[in-house]
């Protein structure tokens, strides 16, 4: 699906990258002489370097493992694999590198009335660029190995967008099924509430596919966009301390990636709060640890997939004749 | 969420999947929609610009910076030890933020060579409030601010975490040999106390009745205000900052 | 005069505990403590007396070293022997101290520790001063013939002790008696500048005292010598002097210390530096002053002491040659 320029420019700023990062290594770590005395200023400068060193090693892992043979989706004993190894070690990756480094700056920042030492600053300071280097060893890994695989299925398109809505007020149980906290809408509101949105063109899906377009629009992209421009500016910002760098590019690039920082934080509230307070989707986060979920939840909340699975494997997937279950959380 | 690993559903299946919707216009959805969006994102936005509005205020905001005269200059050093007790008795950083450096070219004007002959040789140098403050986007914390109403630049010390990273944009040094006791000096504008573990640079002395201490207490500018000295402008001095006036500062 | 306490301390540990208050000051010969409080030039609440603990007044000799209580009166460590022969430079400057009355009765405690005599610092009725808390120097514009041609920072007030610019020489240790206990000081790093706290002049908290200088066995009967330079011959303090040990010849050692130029004993470390190595002839001599005085930078009427100086800098290692 790539076109030859695409993918000679491809190669060409991976070794560039690679080469970089080389140097940077071979370049030796923080040796400030005179200024030794600034406890985190050699942080700084070190976590720097290593950040821009392990984009490069997150790149050349992506591409090994674009480079390895895939799986097909498997339905076994009514369960489906969801998310392989390598999805799960990149999601949580990045969750537990935004904990971290969300944790760290909570802290450092003195939020919530909370007190620190000046003893404690280094080990803070030591986890924030733990988590930042989590973050961008894992994203580089995923888009580089999504980018190779041309793997896309994540982007929404422009008719997931009404259903994308829909399902939102669907947590507030507009569409009969419970919502947040379980909650569901009186039947009697719920279909003046269906025709409104229906009038804007807001209305489910009936059969979703592996990704719900929620997930597509308000999820994975803003997410994967602020993740790219956040990850980006810092890299640059990382590079001013060993590259000589125009100022003004440097001080716009440090406000980006400010606003940009702040406004994961927010959607990563969204998900977490999606995730967590809907009990219909409590089946993801188990396939998240674990991998699986049963294909009974699949048939529920992902009737689409489940359609193209049975075509699939239509001996493991379960028939008709076996009792439908409700929705999780009912 | 990561694109998965889903290999088993070939790219033509995915892009082929029915339309629920019957095709009607979109025009009004996709405008109900983007408005949405937009709404959502500005008020996102509005939520967490509050640095950025500061940043960008900053930009435009002309500062006040304090200036100096060294040919009015007698290096007795009585700007930096106040500007240093005046910091420790409100609770800052005692590291002095103005420094006088000695410099062989630099003349006494006849006025204060008249009283002081042998005292040539001193230049002022602080924190020039540079109109871009380069210092300021690197900031991990709310360590460093501008004052909106002022455009002071100015380290909230309680918030900085002394990571160094103003110190490595600053664009001006001290650079030379301190009147104070001949020694060598060579940092940046914004300096590390290692005492107290912060940053510490001229904030105009900011929360003081009366503006900088230095300014005030100028033994030039006190002999200049009383007459003793005539001189149209003070050895030590409070300006409004323009690129002009920046590029023109020791 | 305001009214003030008066006690008797009997006891270091005792002393250091009645002067953990606001405004107490020690009294030992009362020679400086007296004009202080009559001219009202630091608020004095409580008056602490250290003339009632025993054992402080003392010369002598222990551990290879000379030890000197900080009671012991300047008479004293003028007349005593021991003191002319192992610190000449000590006994010279604490006879030349002020006058044969105030030598009686002056410590040598009392006289590191004196506050200084800046005619602005003594006079509060008129001049405003950053030693009595105030916010402008007059000595900077003003009549500075007293005043510092070195090191001077918002303030310009000289070290006027003549004991410190000799044990400076001498490169003696100053024991400090405080909360936690005892600590020894060098005496270089006893004094402090304006620069480091104006309300000072010594690294002395409120409520400590000097209990004893010690003069190290490397400077014991080594050569020294002490010359001041003042209007009269007695009373006058210093307008500048000189104290200088210098060991072996091609010289090995030497200290080199100006006093009453600086806020603190002023050791000419250039002139040392080129010293080491050298005898001391006539060429060398004259290089060497003039070294000790560079760098000098006066206000508006002590330009003389850089001349003066330098002239008590060679005699003084001329003194040393013979």
């Amino acid at each position: 699906m790539t076109k030859p320029f695409a993918v000679i420019s491809d190669i060409v700023l991976v070794v560039l990258v690679i080469v970089g990062a080389i140097w940077l290594f071979a370049s030796g770590f923080y040796g400030g002489g005179a200024i030794t005395n600034r406890p985190l200023l050699p942080l700084s400068v070190d976590g720097s370097r290593i950040l821009l060193i392990l984009t490069a090693v997150g790149i050349v892992v992506g591409l090994l493992f674009a480079g390895l043979r895939r799986e097909r989706t498997r339905v076994e004993h009514g369960e489906v694999v969801r998310y392989s190894l390598y999805d799960r070690v990149v999601h949580w990756a990045i969750a537990i590198g935004f904990i971290l480094a969300f944790a760290s700056a909570v802290w450092i920042l003195r939020w919530f009335g909370l007190e620190i030492t000046n003893d404690i600053r280094p080990t803070l300071y030591l986890i924030h660029y733990v988590g930042a280097g989590l973050i961008v060893t894992a994203a580089a890994m995923f888009a580089t190995s999504s980018r190779v695989r041309g793997q896309d299925a994540l982007f929404p398109r422009w008719r997931d967008v009404g259903p994308a809505i829909a399902r939102l007020f669907g947590y507030l149980g507009v569409y009969g099924e419970s919502g947040a906290f379980g909650m569901r809408m009186p039947k009697s509101w719920q279909p003046g509430a269906q025709a409104t949105l229906a009038d804007l063109g807001i209305k489910p899906d009936p059969s979703e596919g592996k990704f719900l377009a929620v997930e597509k629009v308000f999820s994975f992209t803003p997410l994967a966009i602020l993740v790219v421009i956040v990850v980006a500016t810092g890299l640059i910002k990382s590079a001013h301390y060993f590259f000589e760098m125009p100022s003004d590019l440097i001080y716009w690039t440090s406000w980006v990636h400010d606003v940009t920082a702040q406004l994961t934080i927010a959607f990563v509230g969204l998900h977490l709060a999606a995730i967590l307070l809907v009990p219909r989707n409590w089946p993801g986060i188990r396939s998240m640890i674990f991998g699986r979920m049963s294909f009974r939840a699949v048939e529920d909340e992902f009737p689409g997939w489940a359609d193209e699975l049975r075509q699939r494997e239509p001996r493991a997937t379960p028939t008709d004749g076996v009792p439908a279950h409700g929705t999780v959380g009912d | 969420m990561p694109e998965m690993n889903d290999p088993g559903i070939p790219q033509d299946v995915v892009e082929t999947q029915p339309d629920p919707q019957p095709a009607e216009p979109l025009s009004r959805r996709r405008l109900v929609v983007g408005g949405l969006a937009a709404v959502g994102a500005a008020a996102a936005a509005a939520a967490t610009f509050n640095r950025a509005a500061t940043t960008v205020a900053a930009q435009e905001l002309s500062t006040r910076v304090v200036v100096a005269d060294p040919s009015l200059c007698v290096g007795c050093l009585a700007c930096e030890v106040n500007c240093s007790t005046w910091h420790a008795s409100v609770g800052r950083s005692a590291v002095a933020r103005i420094r006088i450096l000695t410099d062989p070219q630099v003349k006494l004007r006849t006025e204060v060579a008249a009283f002081l002959p042998a005292r040539a040789g001193n230049t002022p140098q602080t924190c020039r409030q540079c109109p871009v403050p380069w210092c300021l986007p690197n900031c991990p914390t709310e360590g460093l601010r501008v004052d909106p109403a002022t455009g002071n630049r100015y380290i909230n010390e309680a918030d900085c975490i002394a990571c160094g990273k103003c110190e490595v944009d600053c664009p001006v040094e001290f650079n030379g040999t301190l009147a104070l006791r001949a020694q060598t000096i060579s940092s940046k504008r914004v300096m590390y106390d290692p005492v107290k573990n912060v940053y510490a640079k001229c904030d105009l002395c900011i929360g003081r009745d009366g503006g900088p201490i230095c300014v005030e207490r100028c033994p030039v500018n006190v002999a200049i205000k009383a007459g003793y000295i005539k001189s149209d402008h003070l050895a030590l001095d409070l300006k409004a900052s323009t690129e002009e006036q920046w590029k023109q500062l020791a | 005069m305001k009214r003030y306490e008066h006690t008797n301390a009997t006891s270091v540990q005792e002393a250091v505990k009645l002067l953990s208050v606001q405004n107490a000051r020690i009294v030992a010969g009362g020679t400086d403590l007296l004009g202080i409080m009559k001219e009202g030039l630091l608020p004095t609440d409580r008056v602490v007396n250290l003339k009632t603990i025993p054992g402080l007044d003392y010369i002598s000799e222990e551990g290879g070293e000379l030890r000197i209580g900080a009671l012991t009166r300047l008479a004293d460590i003028a007349a005593f022997p021991v003191v002319a022969k192992q610190a000449p430079a000590l006994a010279q400057a604490a006879a030349l101290v002020a006058s044969p009355q105030i030598r009686n009765m002056g410590t040598l405690g009392g006289n590191l520790a004196q506050k200084v005599r800046c005619w602005y610092f003594r006079d509060a009725d008129r001049s405003d001063c950053y030693k009595r808390n105030g916010s402008f120097c007059y000595a900077v514009f003003g009549a500075s013939d007293v005043h510092a041609i070195f090191d001077g920072a918002a303030c310009f007030a000289v070290q006027p002790s003549d004991t410190s610019t000799a044990l400076s020489a001498l490169g003696a240790n100053i024991v400090v008696a405080g909360q936690e206990g005892q600590r020894v000081v060098g005496v270089d790093n006893f004094f402090i500048g304006p620069d480091v706290d104006y309300m000072r002049e010594t690294v002395l908290a409120p409520n400590e005292l000097i209990v004893e200088v010690r003069i190290p066995a490397s400077s014991l009967g080594q050569k020294s010598v002490f010359l001041k330079a003042a209007p009269r011959r007695s009373i006058d303090f210093a307008r500048g002097s000189v104290a200088a040990m210098v060991i072996g010849s091609p010289i090995s050692s030497v200290r080199l210390s100006l006093g009453a130029v600086a806020p603190t004993p002023h050791r000419a470390t250039e002139a040392e530096t080129f010293l080491i190595g050298k005898r001391l002839q006539p060429d060398v001599i004259a290089q060497a002053a003039v070294l000790a005085v560079k760098g000098a930078k006066p206000l508006a009427s002590n330009a003389y002491k850089v001349q003066l100086v330098q002239g008590l800098v060679r005699q003084a290692l001329t003194r040393l040659a013979a």
